[in-house]
């Protein structure tokens, strides 16, 4: 695949193209490929460097993680309560993720219309194309590695509702790294699908251009972007500028927002607010048995038994890859108790918990706002609604290990709380939940840029245009009105087939 | 009202600035040279880096410490790359760390972080992590995670731990 690097440029670069994509993930990958299919002149520009399958071969946390997320994997809330992983990189999160692919759940299609007056239609073909497209299918429970079939022992045990998740890969040998970039060429995110298919059918694709600003400059719209060297950050004094008849943002939950808010667009000064993250809690535990959690597919299994809790703010249950950078990264602790908390690696397990945040009034997401270098940071207060799930995810994940056998279950409070049996379940009660009082993570980023079928609110319209701004569209997870309750990729995936008809439609 | 942490380092920059000055002058932390040039901290931040590493990864049974892994200059190069905000205020962070006179206002402990003993430095820092100060729990999050991440990123460190390393990748051809 032909991809222009930050070296290969100086001085300023100027382009033409019917439509200028910032941003090469999920919604900016479907999007192009759909778009050049079409016959629509593509131009794209990634603020992320060009990684190949080979150059993940080394698979070490410590060179993946600076080179393929943001901010080099130290992305994190303004209170630092929450680290927000998110990818840096051609194919954005999609190469990093940890593959599991689910349809946008029907209720949540009901909520965005009943509240937000958002109408997508019928998405079942949008659903179907990029299934097929990029091999998404359910991965079976017998080929699940330990730490996912603790979640599945223990949700069995109690009669909880669990499930085997579908996941976009061909030819995957399970060897469990998805989160540093698929080495072994199998997971089946824009950098090895759509992206290859859109610049085969005569895309240009930039890699290091970070885009600052976009701007109406008559019938059209000036991306303006400056250039990086590979795997910097900073600008190399390089420019570039891309004239489009249409723009479309697809920088994700916190990279759009920005842009938007750095070109002075604020429509219904809605940017960047009601901005989501699943915010993540986990629970450990230590098992008899080897669970070398860093080996096999990340996520195999999930349990959706608590993600409706009516008037409560709801969660669900996954488990995560178990290397030991992340591992340790969680930990709250420091000292000596580190090191015997993580010499038990091989057989600890961990579940997680992600809070469906945006679906009731005490969880109404975060703000994206921009700090005085023009970079984009959210503050993501976390309030009693989402305590109180936080406190009962706790319970549920510690019962959860303890019916599949654990013999010891840990929080990850500063110290941690430990129960070897359910009569210590009441432990948990003494402890503090919520911001900086336990490790927190976020690996879904959705809203700030909300669509709305009012057009007194929100951002987007359901057919993704920006309000008061013809010709620049948003096609990202920044579109949702609310969080999904499910791991979101497929949902922008389809959301972007979807919104490739309409700007076809309006060129 | 409970600050935020953007707000504490808005309203009070200035007076941090004093403090810092003037604990410093009175309290000179103990200097720890670095092997190389340092790339984003000062020598007195990366000495507090020093002292703060060994205090949140001391090494243990037979695990070589944070310090001795090199995860101070790792870090000091890893907020090289990132824009200059981010390292400055981990700088400040720092800088109040190892004040001795706000350590003497809050903590009673009228010498800078980095002159104290291990034991005390431990106490202190576990402080933070549950301190009613706002920005004291954003710091303690911030930096531990940093740390600890770094160093269970070096094979050393994993290989105590049980974990055999990556897998091996063969040889796969371009991608399309």
């Amino acid at each position: 695949m032909k991809v222009t690097t930050g070296d290969q440029l100086s001085g300023r670069t100027d382009l033409q193209a019917d439509v200028c994509i910032v941003g090469s993930g999920a919604g900016g990958g479907v999007l192009a490929w759909q778009l050049t299919q079409a016959g629509h002149k593509v131009v794209m520009l990634e603020a992320g460097s060009h990684h190949t399958t080979r150059d993940f071969a080394p698979l070490e946390e410590r060179l993946a993680y600076p080179a393929l997320y943001q901010e080099r994997m130290t992305r994190a809330t303004k209170d630092a309560a929450i680290s927000v992983l998110q990818g840096r990189t051609v194919g954005g999160t999609t190469t990093v993720n940890w593959t599991t692919c689910f349809r946008t759940p029907e209720r949540i299609l009901a909520h965005w219309q009943q509240h937000f007056g958002v109408e997508l239609g019928d998405m079942l073909p949008h659903y179907e194309a990029v299934e097929e497209r990029l091999g998404v299918a359910e991965w079976p429970v017998e080929a699940a590695n330990a730490n996912n079939l603790t979640l599945w022992r223990g949700c069995k045990a109690l009669g909880w509702q669990v499930k085997a998740l579908r996941r976009n890969v061909r030819g995957c040998v399970s060897s469990g790294y998805c989160g540093l970039g698929c080495a072994f060429g199998a997971k089946q995110g824009m950098l090895l699908t759509t992206l290859p298919d859109a610049v085969n059918a005569g895309m240009e694709l930039y890699a290091d251009c970070r885009v600052l600003k976009v701007e109406r400059q008559g019938q059209e719209w000036e991306v303006q972007g400056q250039i990086q060297a590979p795997g910097d950050l900073s600008s190399t004094g390089a420019e570039i500028r891309v004239r489009a008849k249409r723009v479309v943002l697809s920088a994700g939950a916190i990279g759009s927002p920005g842009i938007l808010l750095r070109s002075g667009i604020n429509p219904n000064g809605a940017v960047g607010r009601r901005t989501f993250l699943h915010p993540v809690v986990a629970v450990a535990a230590r098992y008899e048995e080897d669970i070398n959690g860093w080996a096999g597919a990340p996520q195999a299994v999930g349990s959706h038994e608590f993600v409706d809790r009516g008037e409560q703010v709801g969660f669900f249950l996954e488990v995560p890859p178990m290397q030991p950078m992340l591992v340790a990264s969680g930990v709250m602790g420091s000292g000596a108790m580190v090191n015997d908390f993580m010499a038990q690696l091989p057989k600890l397990s961990s579940h997680l918990a992600l809070m469906v945040d945006g679906l009731h009034p005490g969880a109404p997401g975060g703000t994206v706002e921009l700090l005085s270098n023009g970079r984009p940071k959210l503050d993501y207060p976390i309030g009693p609604a989402l305590v109180e799930a936080m406190a009962t995810a706790h319970r549920a994940m510690a019962r959860c290990h303890l019916a599949a056998g654990a013999q010891e279950v840990f929080t990850l409070h500063p110290s941690p709380v430990s129960m070897t049996s359910e009569d210590h379940l009441e432990r948990l009660d003494a402890a503090a939940y919520g911001a900086l009082e336990h490790s927190i993570f976020s690996a879904h980023q959705m809203g700030g840029c909300g669509m709305s079928g009012d057009a007194k609110a929100g951002v987007v319209d359901a057919e993704h245009r920006v309000k008061g701004q013809d010709g620049l569209y948003v096609v990202d997870g920044s579109v949702m009105p609310t969080s999904l309750g499910v791991n979101p990729s497929q949902t922008i995936y389809s959301l972007a087939h979807r919104a490739a008809g309409i700007l076809s439609a309006d060129l | 009202m409970a600050l935020s942490r953007r707000s504490f380092l808005g309203l009070s920059a200035a007076g941090t600035l004093v403090l810092g000055a003037a604990g410093l002058a009175l309290f000179p932390g103990k200097r720890v040279p670095p092997q190389d040039w340092l790339l984003t901290f000062t020598e007195s931040e990366y000495s507090t880096l020093v002292a703060l590493i060994e205090t949140v990864s001391p090494g243990s049974s037979g695990a070589p410490s944070g310090v001795e892994l090199g995860v101070a200059a790792e870090l000091d190069t890893l907020f090289s790359t990132l824009p200059p905000e981010n390292g400055a205020e981990i700088a400040l962070a720092l800088g109040l760390l190892e004040n001795a006179l706000v350590g003497a206002i809050l903590d009673a402990r009228p010498r800078p972080f980095s002159r104290l003993p291990l034991e005390r430095r431990a106490e202190i820092w576990a402080a933070w992590c549950t301190s009613r100060i706002p920005l004291r729990r954003t710091v303690y999050k911030g930096l531990n995670a940093l740390i600890l991440a770094t160093t269970w990123g070096h094979p050393e460190m994993t290989a105590l731990a049980g974990y055999p390393g990556p897998p091996t990748v063969p040889s796969y051809g371009s991608d399309p």
